[in-house]
């Protein structure tokens, strides 16, 4: 023992320069876990709180109908069961506010909301007045309401408002409040009143619309249980139950999807630390194989000297997850907290803190060990194929390359290790399943292109040109670089371009979704004869043109098809047609749309009916180009001929999207209605103008406001996307990095070859032609299948993981070969500068 | 105390079987000072790796100090010449990342020897380079090194030491040195030395000359025990 | 959901939000027939001294639209369940050789099917089951609004020469009484100024029961259906029984 740790410290006393890359590689990795970690750690909360200020509390029961008899003491059961718990209930009604006066016939929908006592458990209301929010405001019919309900009704703090039988007083403003994610768009201003008062208004009787909900608050633990029983105890009922991280809207959706992201980068981030590592260990390793000769010469059995040389490895990876821990502290510092503590306070939370938790230190010193140790496992093998024989025999012929089955069974103990890393680091089999798969078949590919590129370039060798020659005799020769060049450089930029890409794929899928020209109003059951009119109020209050979108419902009822053919509606609903579909006409393509088969008709109206269908509908219902379908239009046939096929991107919120679209004309004179998709004005006061002159010159034209919704779901989006943007940056920092190091290392490898050519009369200018092409080559190599690769990773990310709609973006595969290749080709020449400028008999010496 | 039966070494060059050591029987009486001489390529360093158990014959049989190490695995052949063999190398082969005293440390720490820093500076002074010990090899001329290759290949007292061209790399006073120490070795201590050479000089002060050609030992003289 | 309502589908991976599901019922289409719907049509207004007899057409069927929204649609249902075809089977069950044609369009008010009328009399209508109002309650439009649009269109259709059966309508009680009594006394306000055929509640026996309904608790099911089939069928049956001459023929086919 006392040997091996002697022999340890010895050693990295004289190496510690040459393994300070491996240091740098482990702090590095480590450094970007833990300040991830943290990072993610704090987005999650804050995410969770804006979830929870979504609902309103932890778990909610909801149903459209009054309470079934089993629901109550299935409740009060399970929560004397689940330890302590707070309950609320709320009651929301869409109903009709009038004005007090009497005669006055001035009335306005309204969404009124019951609450008890105890709500919100999560976020809090901010009221006009600036005073803080308490039930009281609520007692002896106090109503809350929404500004616009004040200027479309002309209203005033302090007026009475009928609802049902009961005249509230409105004691104040609601400018922000929780719980809003039930019932998403608004049918009408926010009302708050006390939960007794509904039942009091006459409101909730027989065959009511209300959507009752009971709110919990509940330990964090004991939540995901007490919601699984419910829903056992409640699947025969209405009785929909969820939980804060189940709300089922989009916004949920996203934040899932930014957290499998970011446990992603986190784990890549290891990965791409490990290769590092193993880089560097594989040279520390080839330059101390006489050193090993020597001691196993002197009596030291092979376990002995590998334990020297973990030994290092280890004392290397802990100092240097240390040293990360310390980098990661620095890194939180300097970021802006704000980030959070902006959310946190803007839904009425204190400030997430931004400092190092210590599990996420003592998780980020276990992660940097475990992984350097894994990668850096492999390559320390090679310690025991050193023999002492090297000392007598310069060339010690190695014996001939049998399958090593410990260095196999290392391999792949390494590879269920990772697995095992990814599974605790991402918290996610899958992600880290996808990732290992990735990391194994671009090895492979890179393993089979480095040995066909020999093949391939070998009649180079026959060059005149020197440097050309030569690079390839390089690329070539016997203990070569071309292998591990291709995977350290291949893997490494697989996975950044990967991380580059998936990140523009998931922010492109958010800007879609949430693009500053997504729709936050929308108008229905504009009439024809209305829709000048309706137009022109738009277009005075928004100052932008207004587009109406015709629609109708069809059905189909006969298709004449080449793959499919029917003559029946029920026949048609065996093909999966059965049901009502919501049709337009016009003469152009959408923004979100492309033509993937067939023509897209002209400006001209249609001599026959025409009809463009969705390719889902070509995919899974056989309807194909040149196919009749006939179409119940109100009562009537319509044979429209399919003559394209269109794709739809249905994230792309701005356009809508419609299965089947019908050219101008095809309808005939059949009557339909329009509805239009604006961004509202952004004036609060703007907007409740328009929404009551909307309603007063055309009363059967209802303005649902999605103002609220988008405008959090946009906040959320928001600083999601900069944490993406943060995170893919650091990826893309330290990928850099360890990268730019681990092609720097393998010119310990070149500086014996560089002196010789030196002494051969060989000029810088021509060692470095040669070194920039033998790099050169290896980084178009390792970039174009690291690339490659990004784009399949990317693609399987999208699909299966993050389930956002995939798009290429060949600008960041095609710069991210170019900027590789670039990159490996400097750093070759760059890192080998000393030797091209030492004085050759220097470097031969010291070898 | 080295005895060889029979042992042959071939090798693959190419595809074509090349045998660099003919059968060859030895024997080396304990206390012996042998020096092998004989031009490049004849095998002389390939029969001092078989003895050092650096390498493996592909005939015969080597009994080293009573110890048949023909069948030894590679971590047994170490435990062996930690214990019972010093080597010294044409290339001195010091451990570049460790200073003089402690490249002499090492075979005494990997024995698990008690005292060993106390024996290293005595074997230090023996060789006369005590005040050289913080010194790294780079910085220790070539005669240097070598003595402290010396005095680290006696560290652990082994019964045999094998020198492989000691003095190929020395300049003549130097290597005068270097023999010295050996023969005093030999002497003093009662090591049994195998002793590869080219000097024909050196070969005049051992107890045994072994003249081998292309594989073969063709002549063996043998002076006083 | 954040986005728009407009998608038809829900994205290909995706599920349906819920919004989408309420937008469905709510997405209007409505039809338009500019120039017989302007506000310059006061003559439409006026109550027919009589009520027009349903004629027959050349194919000798007795022709019979049924005009309204989701309810009459079947929304969440194969077109064969929903009542209109529930209805056709009745009749022919009976013995009539008669043809319904489902007029309607899911998410419909009452300003939407004004606006239609023309296009669904199209052709020979004898009798035209008028059942609209539901979205313009579930929605809390104007009443005296509703009326208005109610009126004229018994009007055009009584113009074209086909018989009225109104069916009546209910507001849901969350809208307050004040709205839901007025609600209900245009219908039965209408039925008798214009004199005809009347059905107090479209979904008498039916809104409100569980069993009856689909999940959203609006839309009748299949079972739901029936019964407002045979509901209609009560108040359209002595129309039948009360026609003349040419109706009752094509009635009675067969001449037996």
């Amino acid at each position: 023992m006392r040997f091996i740790a002697r022999m340890a410290y010895r050693e990295l006393r004289s190496s510690w320069r040459r393994l300070a890359f491996f240091f740098i590689c482990v702090a590095v990795g480590v450094a970007a876990i833990v300040a991830l970690r943290s990072l993610t750690q704090n987005v999650r909360v804050a995410l969770a709180t804006e979830a929870r200020t979504l609902l309103a509390g932890d778990v909610s029961l909801r149903t459209d109908r009054p309470w079934p008899d089993a629901v109550l003491p299935a409740l009060d059961r399970r929560l004397e069961e689940g330890g302590p718990a707070a309950r609320t209930e709320t009651v929301d009604i869409v109903t009709m506010a009038r004005l007090e006066k009497s005669g006055s016939t001035r009335t306005k929908v309204v969404e009124l909301r019951g609450v008890q006592t105890g709500f919100p458990f999560y976020g809090r209301f901010v009221l006009a007045s600036g005073r803080s929010y308490s039930f009281d405001l609520l007692r002896d019919d106090g109503a809350l309401v929404a500004p616009e309900l004040l200027t479309q009704l002309g209203l005033r703090v302090g007026d009475r408002l009928l609802i049902g039988e009961v005249a509230f007083e409105i004691r104040d403003v609601i400018v922000t409040e929780p719980g809003r994610s039930l019932g998403a768009f608004s049918f009408g201003p926010r009302v708050l009143v006390d939960h007794a008062a509904v039942e009091r208004a006459g409101l909730l009787t027989f065959a009511s619309r209300a959507t009752r909900q009971i709110l919990l608050r509940v330990d964090e633990a004991a939540m995901q249980p007490l919601v699984e029983q419910l829903r056992e105890d409640l699947q025969d009922t209405f009785v929909r139950v969820g939980s804060y991280r189940r709300t089922g809207n989009r916004i949920e959706r996203n934040l899932e999807r930014t957290e499998s992201y970011l446990s992603l980068i986190g784990f890549v981030i290891v990965v791409l630390g490990g290769i590092g590592v193993w880089s560097v260990t594989r040279v520390f390793v080839q330059q101390r194989l006489r050193s090993v000769a020597i001691l196993k010469c002197l009596g030291a059995t092979t376990g002995r000297v590998l334990a020297v040389y973990v030994a290092q490895v280890a004392l290397l990876a802990l100092s240097g997850s240390a040293l990360g821990v310390g980098l990661a502290m620095a890194i939180l510092a300097a970021t802006p907290a704000s980030l959070v503590e902006q959310t946190a306070s803007a839904v009425g939370l204190a400030a997430v803190s931004t400092e190092l938790t210590g599990s996420a230190i003592v998780q980020g010193l276990a992660v940097g060990a475990l992984v350097s140790l894994l990668f850096a496992l492999v390559p320390l093998l090679e310690v025991r194929r050193a023999k002492p024989l090297l000392l007598l025999r310069q060339a010690a012929a190695r014996p001939a390359s049998r399958v090593d089955w410990l260095t196999v069974a290392v391999t792949a103990a390494a590879a269920v290790g990772l697995v095992l890393v990814a599974a605790w680091q991402a918290a996610s089999l899958e992600v880290g399943l996808y990732v290992v798969a990735g990391f194994t078949g671009v090895t492979m590919v890179l393993s089979l292109i480095g040995r066909g590129l020999l093949r391939a370039i070998a009649p180079l060798q026959g060059s005149s040109w020197f440097a050309l020659r030569h690079a390839v005799l390089n690329l070539s020769r016997p203990g070569n670089q071309t292998r591990v060049i291709l995977l350290a450089v291949g893997l490494g930029s697989f996975f950044i371009i990967g991380v580059q890409a998936t990140q523009a794929n998931l922010l492109g899928n958010f800007a879609l979704e949430l693009s500053d020209d997504t729709p936050d109003m929308f108008l229905i059951d504009i009439q024809e004869d209305q829709a000048d009119g309706v137009r022109a109020m738009l277009e005075a209050s928004t100052g932008e043109s207004a587009e109406l979108i015709p629609v109708l419902r069809v059905r189909v009822t006969a298709l004449d098809g080449r793959n499919v053919s029917f003559d029946s509606p029920r026949e048609a609903r065996r093909a999966g047609l059965g049901r009502e579909y919501t049709v337009t006409y016009r003469a152009r393509l959408a923004e979100n749309e492309e033509v993937v088969a067939g023509r897209f008709w002209d400006e001209s109206p249609a001599a026959t009916p025409e009809v463009s269908i969705e390719e889902d509908l070509r995919d899974e219902r056989g309807i194909d180009l040149g196919d009749v379908v006939t179409f119940d239009v109100l009562g009537r046939e319509i044979s429209a001929r399919v003559t394209s096929v269109r794709k739809v991107q249905w994230d792309d919120t701005r356009s809508g999207g419609f299965m089947f679209l019908f050219r101008p004309g095809s309808f005939g004179g059949a009557p339909h209605s329009y509805v239009a998709f604006l961004q509202g004005p952004g004036e609060q006061e703007v907007r409740a103008r328009l929404q009551r002159d909307a309603a007063e010159r055309y009363p059967n034209v209802s303005v649902i406001d999605g103002l609220a919704v988008i405008s959090t779901g946009r906040r959320v989006l928001g600083y999601v996307t900069l944490a993406i943007s943060v995170v893919g940056a650091v990826a893309l920092f330290s990928g850099a990095l360890i990268l730019i190091g681990s092609v720097a290392m393998t010119k310990f490898q070149r500086v014996h070859d560089a002196a010789v050519f030196r002494v051969l009369g060989g000029d810088t200018r021509m060692l470095a032609t040669m070194l920039a092409l033998e790099y050169g080559v290896l980084g178009v190599l390792a970039g174009a299948v690291g690339s490659a690769g990004a784009l399949v990773l990317t693609w399987a990310l999208a699909r299966h993981v993050l389930d956002i709609t995939w798009f290429p973006s060949p600008l960041t595969n095609v710069l991210g070969v170019v900027v590789t290749a670039a990159a490996v080709a400097v750093t070759g020449v760059v890192a080998s500068v000393d030797v091209l400028r030492r004085k050759p008999l220097t470097t031969l010496r010291a070898e | 105390m080295i005895e060889l039966r029979g042992v042959s070494k071939t090798v693959l060059s190419g595809s074509r079987p090349l045998t660099i050591l003919q059968p060859t029987d030895l024997t080396v009486a304990s206390g012996q000072f042998l020096s092998i001489v004989g031009p490049s390529g004849s095998g002389k360093s390939t029969l001092l790796g078989l003895i050092a158990g650096l390498d493996t014959p592909s005939s015969g049989e080597i009994v080293i100090d009573g110890v048949d190490i023909t069948d030894l695995d590679e971590d047994g052949l170490a435990r062996l010449r930690g214990a019972k063999i010093g080597f010294v190398f044409q290339f001195f082969h010091l451990i570049p990342a460790l200073t003089a005293f402690e490249n002499v440390l090492v075979p005494l720490e990997i024995a698990g020897e008690a005292r060993a820093g106390e024996k290293a500076a005595v074997l230090l002074r023996d060789v006369g380079l005590t005040d050289r010990g913080h010194h790294y090899p780079s910085q220790l001329s070539g005669g240097e090194q070598q003595r402290i290759a010396i005095a680290r290949a006696l560290a652990n007292d082994p019964p045999i030491l094998l020198a492989d061209e000691p003095t190929g790399n020395l300049d003549s006073a130097n290597g005068r040195h270097v023999v010295d120490l050996l023969l005093d070795v030999n002497r003093s201590r009662g090591t049994t030395v195998v002793m590869v050479t080219h000097d024909a000089e050196l070969t005049a002060r051992c107890d045994a000359v072994l003249t081998m050609r292309d594989g073969r030992t063709t002549a063996a003289a043998v002076g006083q025990p | 959901m954040m986005g728009c309502g407009m998608q038809t589908v829900p994205p290909p991976n995706g599920r349906p939000p819920r919004a989408f599901i309420f937008l469905l019922c709510l997405t209007l289409v409505s039809g338009c027939v500019p120039a017989a719907t302007g506000e310059d049509q006061p003559a439409a207004l006026e109550p027919a001294r009589e009520p027009a007899r349903a004629a027959v057409a050349d194919d000798g069927l007795l022709r019979i639209v049924a005009f309204g929204d989701s309810l009459t649609a079947g929304l969440g249902l194969p077109a064969e369940d929903a009542y209109p075809a529930r209805l056709q089977e009745r009749l022919e069950s009976a013995g009539y050789r008669a043809r319904v044609v489902n007029a309607g369009v899911s998410g419909e008010t009452t300003a939407g099917g004004l606006r239609r009328m023309a296009w669904a009399l199209e052709g020979e209508v004898h009798i035209l089951i008028l059942a609209l109002g539901g979205n313009d309650g579930l929605r809390g439009l104007p009443v005296d609004q509703m009326q208005d649009n109610l009126a004229r269109m018994i009007a055009v259709a009584r113009d074209s020469g086909a018989q009225v059966l109104l069916a009546g309508m209910e507001a849901p009680p969350n809208l307050g009484a004040d709205y839901t009594d007025r609600f209900r006394g245009t219908f039965e306000q209408l039925a008798a100024e214009y004199e005809v055929a009347y059905l107090p509640f479209l979904l008498e026996g039916v809104a409100g029961i569980a069993e009856l309904n689909q999940a959203d608790g609006i839309h009748p099911n299949a079972e739901g259906a029936e019964r407002v089939a045979a509901h209609v069928w009560s108040a359209l049956e002595p129309m039948l029984g009360a026609a003349q001459g040419p109706l009752a023929a094509a009635a009675r086919p067969g001449g037996s």
